[in-house]
This record gives structure tokens, C-alpha cells and sequence, in this order.
């Protein structure tokens, strides 16, 4: 990459987002087949219901807290021409500012301005990143409250970074993943051995980040609660937890749920054989919560950012739904990792990787349009069979990442230099 | 009881001859007439069996209506323009508050159409509630029961009186509270085959020597005045009292017109998870009349559904020849299967982008097109089936126009209403029907296949699931256990060098 400056990689990213932008806008009004994604419009509905003082969960599929339709309300204003695409504007600056963040906080971990620079790019020039941010889809907002969290932790704000966690839970629930990782780094320097740290786990900053990080999240709650009542419970939190999802999607589960949430007709020939008691799909949650939130979060020593990419990773590749959208919760943590990762030493683990992860996904997607849009039966074992792959390769390259991030205790293997890391008590 | 029955001769047909009328003292005989017939029968609430009574003393207003879905052929259709789309519209107004629990376990009981809760059955248009069945062999399932709980066991020609209704082209059943009347309306638009060429010899009798039966052998009565009229002429008599055929020409305005307009549907194929219905009419270059709008009236049973946010945005309406959505009423859940869903579905009020189409009429003379695009619900898993048939029945497609004799529709013999669609409209409108046009079908409908999931398979399903799960889970896992032993290794061996 050339020499350029810091301002002209975030002009050069932001004119990548208008130019989609401007883009979308014309072939939404050329064409029939929509550039804005479907939930944009459901965040713009919601907001015009929160503009003449009603509920946004009057809008159906709003499963969102009401901050965002707040957010939202300019989307409302006149002459909607403009005012509608407000929304994609916030959402695309929200990833320009994550991109600077990245910039921000790499260069804590020693990284040069260039060789930041770099590695943001993967999210900042990304044009998978750009594009889901200007049709309208409210994840990238997700990634600049994640990466704001990683900065604000790293200098040590620990009241703000409590407060940002517990804003991130209220938003979207899973960055719950990151707390006991950052309680686990808040490490006290003259804590030797295993003994010494049980004792001492309790200081004054691990007492004051939870107490913020709790408090935001049930303040945000409380107050959302008290002017919308039940609905905002249901659709922001209960519907999580207890929805079907039995239509098809990239999760391992997704047949099995489909299977085992419709109701079942005996084989005529073998009447006896009934759907058996397993109910793994009621254990997902298990595998997923063990690998994701309690023992990844150990490597948080090691390198802090890498591990939230990993905790990220796993979240999704053994969650029970998984759309496309999930990928951009740890596409905007990948730029921590992969400056260290054997991914980018060895090339060609790092080729294969991501070979195996599109061509898998591919074939899941070659599986799905069959099935959605030609009407034929893909279920089994198609589907299902390029779910799993998709689920193996991406369990493959969580050892990778694990591999890398438990296998050393910092960054300086990659980078050459001493993380900030160790001037720990400014 | 009252009983009138009307048989109406297409003008194209030939006279009728003289010998084809016979009025005897006390019957009435008709020989060789082609015709469509409609038999009304009106009854007091007295007159109503117990279960009946049952039924319609919880309503304020019931509509019951069937539609067989079957071609009317070319024939001309006088007042009997109006359709309804294939199958079962049930419309009930509760009586004040009830819960109209009879309606419901009636029709669970002899429909077969699952009924726990009015509410969770039918849905609501504030007030009134609707249901609709998309069967075409829905009466005869109910007709046999019906006969048998009407008639006592032993009556075979009450019974076969009722199973007679079978083969009627629709069927109404009126009832209102404030009347206390109960009318049956049945068209058969071709006799049910006792004559070779579907033409009616028949002998109409009163049940009883007080009965009184209504003749009246009609055609078209010729141009009238006003665009809105119908003229009949013909002969009626009333058996066991007319001692000799009167010659009669009536007038009157009515709501329901046919229009010579032919349509057909289907799915564009493949049809996938996300079909969409085209509509093909040949409309030719004008419309019947001043302010008058097209309009498509659709049912969309179970597992279709629509997406009432897509049907709202008008630019992509208009690209399906649709003006605008008027109406989109029921179940429009977006994500559930259809095993979650308790109610029948959701009726579709469109109307048509036609000023589009007749302004480029001149320069194209193609037919019209518009279409609806529909969403598919899962479907239960199947041991045997890799897929399930889904039926769409089309929808009616009339022309809606303003009316000036609209406050004296209600003197048509004729008249219908309530019939799902025209309660949309200002009162102060009529129609013109415009035809579905049959080939290779024998019914008003499209289907199309839904896959599902075979279960045949569903133990590999779970243990295969379970087993990359499984591994996925332990490689994971294993790669974070070996981590820490080695690098709890690798402390050790520094913390040896130390020392």
C-alpha cells in the first residue's frame, strides 16, 4: 500500500460508502429488485410510529430496542427524498468510525500507522462491510460500539467501557460474551500464581465495571420498559430465547429444528420408530455458551482483541440461527487477529481457510436458492449436509485461531514489538 | 316454507318450445330446457330444525356460501353474474356480544374445518368475522350428515332432496335477525344429468297441498334504458293455484352484471418459496362505464401468505399491474409454519393498474397482466412425501362503478350481497363480473408443490446433527485444552530456566 494518511484512507472509505449509497438510491428507484434491505424498512416504519408517539413494536418483526427507531426518527422528516436514506448515512458513518477505532487501537498494540492502516482496511475498504451498512442493516453499528468497548478498555476508561458493554447488551445481547473476558484481563500485575489471583480477584476496577456495565443495562431496560411496557421485553429479549427458526439458514441445527418443531407422522412401515427424546437442539446453547463465554475468555491475557474475535466466532458458528448478517459481528474484530495469525504466516493455511469457508458457504447458498427459488427439495440431505460442512470448516479455523491465541502469551510474536500492554499501570 | 325457482334460457338458445312448458293442476312440468336454475327457499325461524336454530340465534347476520368453482360455460348469466372464489366464505356478524360457539362446533362437527375458538378460527373485520375453506368437495363431505340429521334416517326422499344440493353450482345461506328468515339460494348452472345435454326435465311439485311453488321460465328481456338494469321476460305461474302460464317482462336494477371478459391464472414457474400468481384477462379497450375501477378479490388459504409491508410499496405494485392494495385482512404472520397457524388465512382487496394498460391499448392490443406475489409457509415433515400440493384458487376480477339506481338494487329479486368483497365499497356501487376461462382445469385453481422435509430419514437427521455438532464441538475444544497444557508447559520450563 502507498503512503497515505490516516484522513485521506477514511475520505477514500467514506466515498466508497456514498458511491453504493447513491448507487442504491438509483436502483431502488429503477428497478424492482430493492438494493435497501427488507429490516431497513422495518426500522424506518418503527420510527415513524415512535414520530406520532406510539410504540414501535407496532411495526411487525421490530425486535430491536427502541434506541434504534429513536435513532432513527430523521428518517421520518421532510422531504423524505433525503431524509429517508439518514439511517444508511448513520449506519455507514458508524462503520467509518469503527474503521478509525481499529486504526486507533492497533496502533496501542504497537502497530505503525501504516501497518494499521492495513489491516483496518479490511473492514474500512470492505466491500461486503459497505454494502451491508448503506442498504441499511443496523450491524455496523454493532461494530463501532464493540470496537469503542476494545478502545475504551485498552485505556483503561473503566467506567465508560462498563458503561459501553452494558449498552451493547441492551442492544443486541450477545457482546454479554466479552464481559468475563474483560474481567479476566483487569488482571493486577503482582498476582504470581493461580492462588494469589483467586484471592485477589475482587479490585476496586472489576467491582467498578460490572457495577456500570449492570447498572446501564438495567437503567436502559428499566427506561424502556416504563414507556413500552411488555412488547419491549418480548420482542428485544424473550423472542431471542424462544423463537422456531425453522426456516432454513447457515446453523447445523437448522434441519433438525425444522424436524423436530413440525409435527411428526410415523413411516407407515415402521410405525414404532418415533422422533427419539434427544433434544440436542434445546442443549445448543451448552456448547456454544462453554466454548464461547467461559473458556476462550482465559486466553483474554494473552491478546484481549484476538480473543473477542475468537469468543465472537464461536457465538455464531454454534448458534441455532446464523444469516449472513452475523458475520459482520466478528468480521469487525478480524483485524486484531489476523496481523498475528498463522492464517497470514502460512500462506497457505491461510488460502485454504478462506477458500474452504466461501466455497462451503457457496454450496450452502447453491443449496438454499434451489430450495427458495426453484422449489426444489434440497432439505436432505443438501442443505443440511452444507450446513455441516460450513459448520466443520468454520470449527476448523476456530482451532487455528484458538492455536495462535493460546500458544503464545502476546502479540509480540507477529508484531516484533512489546505490546503496550506491559506499561499496564499508567 | 316458500320455494321459487327460476330457470333462465340464454337467449343464443332456441325458444323454447311450445310443448316444453306443461302446467297441470297441481304440478308443473318442464321438458328439454336449457337453462341455469336457481331454486330459493325461504323459511321462517319456526320452520328451522333445532340445530339450526341453534346456530343463527347467536348471529345478528350469517352469510354461508359455497362456490363450486366450476365453469358457468358461455352461457349468458342475467343476474347470476356474480362468483366467489372456489370452496366455503362463511361472513357472521355476532349477535351483541356472543361468541357464536355454535357456529364454530357446527362447522367442526360437519365441515371438518377445525374450529376451538371463533377467534382463533376466522378472521376479524371489526366486527364481523369470516372464514373461508378453499374445497371444492366440501359440500358433498357435508351434505351426507346434514341429510341424515335433517331428514331422520329413514326419509330417503327428504335425503335425497338434500344430497341433490351436491351438484349445485353455489350455494347461500342467508340469515338475519332482524327478519328472522333463513334463505337458501342454489344455482346449478346445468341440470345435474338426467338429460343427456345438461338440459332440465323435471316435475315440480308442492310439498304439500298448502305449499306454494313460484315457476319462472326466463330470458333476456332485450336493451333497457339504464347501463345498471336487467330486463327478464318470459312466463311464471304459481303451481296449485295459476290455473295457465302468465306472460311476464320485468325490470329492475342490479348489482351484479357479467362483462364478456374472459381471465386465467398460474404460478410463474418455478415457483419456489416465494411464488407469484399471474393473472392473464382479456379486457379489451374500454371500460363499462365512467369512474369505474378493476378490481381482484382474493382468498389466500394456508400455507400462502402475503406480506403486507410488499404489498404496500407502490412502485413494485405497479410493476405487478396493481394500483394500489386496498384491502389486506387476516393472518400475516411473516415467519410462522403453517402447523403454528390457527386461522384460515387472509383475504386480498386490489385494484388494478387499468388506466395504465388502456392508455397503451390502442398501440399493443395484447391482453391485460397483473400479479400477486405470495410467500409459502413451511409444511410439516412427511415420512412418504417430498412434497406437499398447495392450492391457490384465482381470484374474482370485477369491474366496480358507480351506481345512480343503487337505492333500488334491493328490488332485484336477484340480489346479492355481502359477499366478501362489495362490503369495501360505497354503497352506491354495481358490478360487472368479468369470467374465468377453464383450460385444462376442471376448477378456478392453481397448485403448486411445496417441499418438505422427508422425516423417513429423521434418526440420521438427529444422530448426524448431533454427531458434527459433536465433533465440531471436541476439535474446538480439544485445540483450547491443548493450548493450555502447553503453554502451562511452557511456564514451567521457564520457570525451571529461572532457577
Amino acid at each position: 500500500m502507498a503512503q497515505i494518511s490516516v484522513a485521506s484512507l477514511l475520505v477514500l472509505s467514506s466515498l466508497l460508502r456514498l458511491v453504493f449509497l447513491l448507487y442504491g438510491l438509483y436502483q431502488d428507484a429503477t428497478s424492482v429488485f430493492k438494493y435497501t434491505d427488507i429490516d431497513y424498512l422495518v426500522f424506518t416504519d418503527a420510527a415513524r410510529y415512535v414520530s406520532n408517539s406510539s410504540s414501535p413494536y407496532l411495526r411487525a418483526t421490530y425486535r430491536y430496542t427502541p434506541l434504534l427507531s429513536w435513532l432513527l426518527l430523521p428518517t421520518t422528516f421532510e422531504p423524505q427524498f433525503f431524509w429517508f436514506s439518514f439511517g444508511k448515512l448513520l449506519f455507514a458513518a458508524g462503520d467509518i468510525l469503527a474503521g478509525y477505532l481499529i486504526i486507533q487501537v492497533l496502533q496501542i498494540y504497537g502497530f505503525t500507522a501504516t501497518r494499521a492502516m492495513k489491516y483496518a482496511s479490511l473492514w474500512l475498504l470492505n466491500p461486503m462491510v459497505a454494502t451491508i451498512s448503506t442498504r441499511g442493516s443496523s450491524e455496523g453499528l454493532l461494530g463501532v460500539i464493540v470496537v469503542a468497548l476494545l478502545w475504551s478498555v485498552e485505556k483503561r476508561r473503566v467506567v465508560l467501557s462498563g458503561a459501553i458493554l452494558g449498552f451493547a447488551v441492551h442492544f443486541k445481547i450477545y457482546p454479554f460474551i466479552y464481559a468475563p473476558s474483560i474481567l479476566l484481563w483487569m488482571q493486577p500485575p503482582n498476582q504470581p500464581d493461580l492462588i494469589s489471583k483467586i484471592k485477589g480477584f475482587i479490585t476496586k476496577d472489576r467491582l467498578v465495571f460490572s457495577i456500570t456495565a449492570l447498572t446501564t443495562f438495567m437503567a436502559l431496560n428499566v427506561g424502556m420498559y416504563a414507556i413500552y411496557g411488555h412488547p419491549f421485553i418480548v420482542h428485544t429479549f424473550l423472542h431471542h430465547l424462544t423463537r422456531l427458526d425453522h426456516r432454513h439458514n447457515f446453523s447445523p441445527y437448522n434441519t433438525l429444528l425444522y424436524l423436530k418443531s413440525s409435527p411428526f407422522t410415523p413411516d407407515p412401515f415402521y410405525p414404532a420408530v418415533n422422533l427419539s427424546n434427544l433434544t440436542i437442539e434445546r442443549l445448543a446453547f451448552l456448547p456454544q455458551l462453554l466454548i464461547s463465554s467461559v473458556l476462550l475468555p482465559l486466553f483474554a491475557q494473552n491478546d484481549l482483541p484476538s480473543t473477542m474475535f475468537a469468543q465472537t466466532f464461536a457465538f455464531v458458528t454454534f448458534n441455532k440461527v446464523v444469516t449472513s448478517q452475523y458475520f459482520m459481528w466478528y468480521l469487525v474484530l478480524l483485524p486484531f487477529y489476523l496481523g498475528r495469525s498463522r492464517l497470514m504466516t502460512k500462506p497457505l493455511m491461510g488460502i485454504a481457510a478462506l477458500v474452504l469457508w466461501v466455497v462451503t458457504q457457496g454450496l450452502w447458498l447453491g443449496q438454499a436458492y434451489q430450495l427458495e427459488f426453484e422449489g426444489e427439495n434440497t432439505f436432505w440431505p443438501g442443505l443440511w449436509a452444507a450446513a455441516a460442512g460450513f459448520f466443520l470448516v468454520n470449527c476448523w479455523i476456530l482451532g487455528v485461531v484458538v492455536g495462535d491465541i493460546g500458544g503464545t502469551r502476546a502479540l509480540e510474536s507477529a508484531s516484533g514489538t512489546r505490546p503496550e500492554k506491559a506499561t499496564l499501570s499508567r | 316454507m316458500k320455494r321459487r325457482i327460476t330457470f333462465l334460457v340464454s337467449p343464443q338458445e332456441n325458444e323454447a318450445p311450445e310443448d316444453a312448458l306443461r302446467l297441470a293442476k297441481d304440478s308443473f312440468e318442464i321438458k328439454g330446457i336449457k337453462a341455469i336454475r336457481e331454486d330459493r327457499f325461504t323459511l321462517t325461524f319456526d320452520e328451522l330444525p333445532q340445530f339450526v336454530k341453534d346456530v343463527v340465534k347467536q348471529t345478528q347476520e350469517l352469510h354461508l356460501r359455497f362456490d363450486n368453482g366450476k365453469n358457468y360455460d358461455e352461457k349468458w348469466k342475467g343476474p347470476f353474474a356474480s362468483r366467489l372464489p372456489l370452496g366455503v366464505h362463511i361472513l357472521a356478524l355476532p349477535l351483541r356480544e356472543s361468541k357464536m360457539t355454535n357456529l364454530c362446533s357446527f362447522i367442526s362437527k360437519y365441515a371438518d374445518i377445525p374450529c376451538s375458538l371463533i377467534e382463533a378460527a376466522f378472521i376479524s373485520r371489526g366486527r364481523l368475522r369470516q372464514l373461508y375453506a378453499p374445497d371444492a368437495n366440501i359440500l358433498s363431505n357435508v351434505l351426507k350428515p346434514l341429510a341424515n340429521k335433517i331428514c331422520g334416517p329413514s326419509k330417503k326422499a327428504c335425503k335425497d332432496k338434500v344430497l341433490a344440493l351436491n351438484t349445485a353450482t353455489s350455494l347461500d345461506l342467508k340469515y338475519d335477525a332482524k327478519s328472522q328468515t333463513l334463505d337458501v339460494n342454489v344455482i346449478w348452472a346445468t341440470s345435474d344429468g338426467n338429460a343427456r345435454d345438461g338440459s332440465w326435465d323435471v316435475q315440480i311439485k308442492p310439498e304439500t297441498p298448502t305449499d306454494k311453488v313460484e315457476v319462472g321460465v326466463l330470458t333476456n328481456g332485450g336493451k333497457t334504458s339504464g347501463e345498471e338494469e336487467i330486463s327478464l321476460r318470459g312466463k311464471l305461474a304459481v303451481v296449485g293455484q295459476d290455473d295457465e302460464l302468465n306472460p311476464a317482462l320485468v325490470t329492475f336494477p342490479s348489482r351484479h352484471h357479467a362483462r364478456q371478459s374472459i381471465y386465467m391464472a398460474d404460478f410463474n414457474r418455478p415457483t419456489g418459496l416465494h411464488p407469484k400468481l399471474e393473472v392473464t384477462l382479456a379486457l379489451g379497450g374500454n371500460s363499462p362505464a365512467d369512474g369505474c375501477t378493476l378490481n381482484a378479490y382474493f382468498t389466500v388459504p394456508q400455507p400462502f401468505f402475503v406480506d403486507p409491508y410488499q404489498l404496500e410499496d407502490e412502485k413494485l405494485m405497479r410493476s405487478y399491474g396493481i394500483n394500489k392494495i386496498k384491502v389486506v385482512e387476516g393472518e400475516t404472520d411473516l415467519e410462522a409454519p403453517t402447523w403454528a397457524m390457527s386461522k384460515w388465512g387472509a383475504l386480498v382487496l386490489a385494484e388494478l393498474d387499468v388506466e395504465q394498460y388502456l392508455s397503451t391499448w390502442e398501440k399493443k392490443r395484447s391482453p391485460m397482466e397483473f400479479t400477486l406475489p405470495l410467500h409459502l409457509r413451511y409444511m410439516p415433515t412427511h415420512p412418504e412425501k417430498l412434497s406437499e400440493t398447495a392450492t391457490l384458487p384465482w381470484p374474482m376480477v370485477f369491474w366496480a362503478c358507480p351506481s345512480e339506481q343503487w337505492n333500488k338494487m334491493s328490488t332485484n329479486p336477484f340480489d346479492r350481497r355481502m359477499l366478501g368483497y362489495d362490503e369495501y365499497f360505497p354503497e352506491e356501487t354495481y358490478f360487472y363480473h368479468l369470467t374465468p376461462k377453464l383450460i385444462n382445469s376442471t376448477h378456478s385453481q392453481s397448485s403448486l408443490e411445496v417441499p418438505i422435509l422427508n422425516s423417513v430419514d429423521s434418526q440420521l437427521i438427529e444422530w448426524g446433527t448431533m454427531g458434527v455438532i459433536v465433533v465440531g464441538f471436541l476439535w474446538v475444544f480439544g485445540t483450547i485444552i491443548g493450548s493450555f497444557l502447553r503453554s502451562g508447559g511452557k511456564k514451567a520450563a521457564e520457570h525451571q530456566k529461572k532457577e
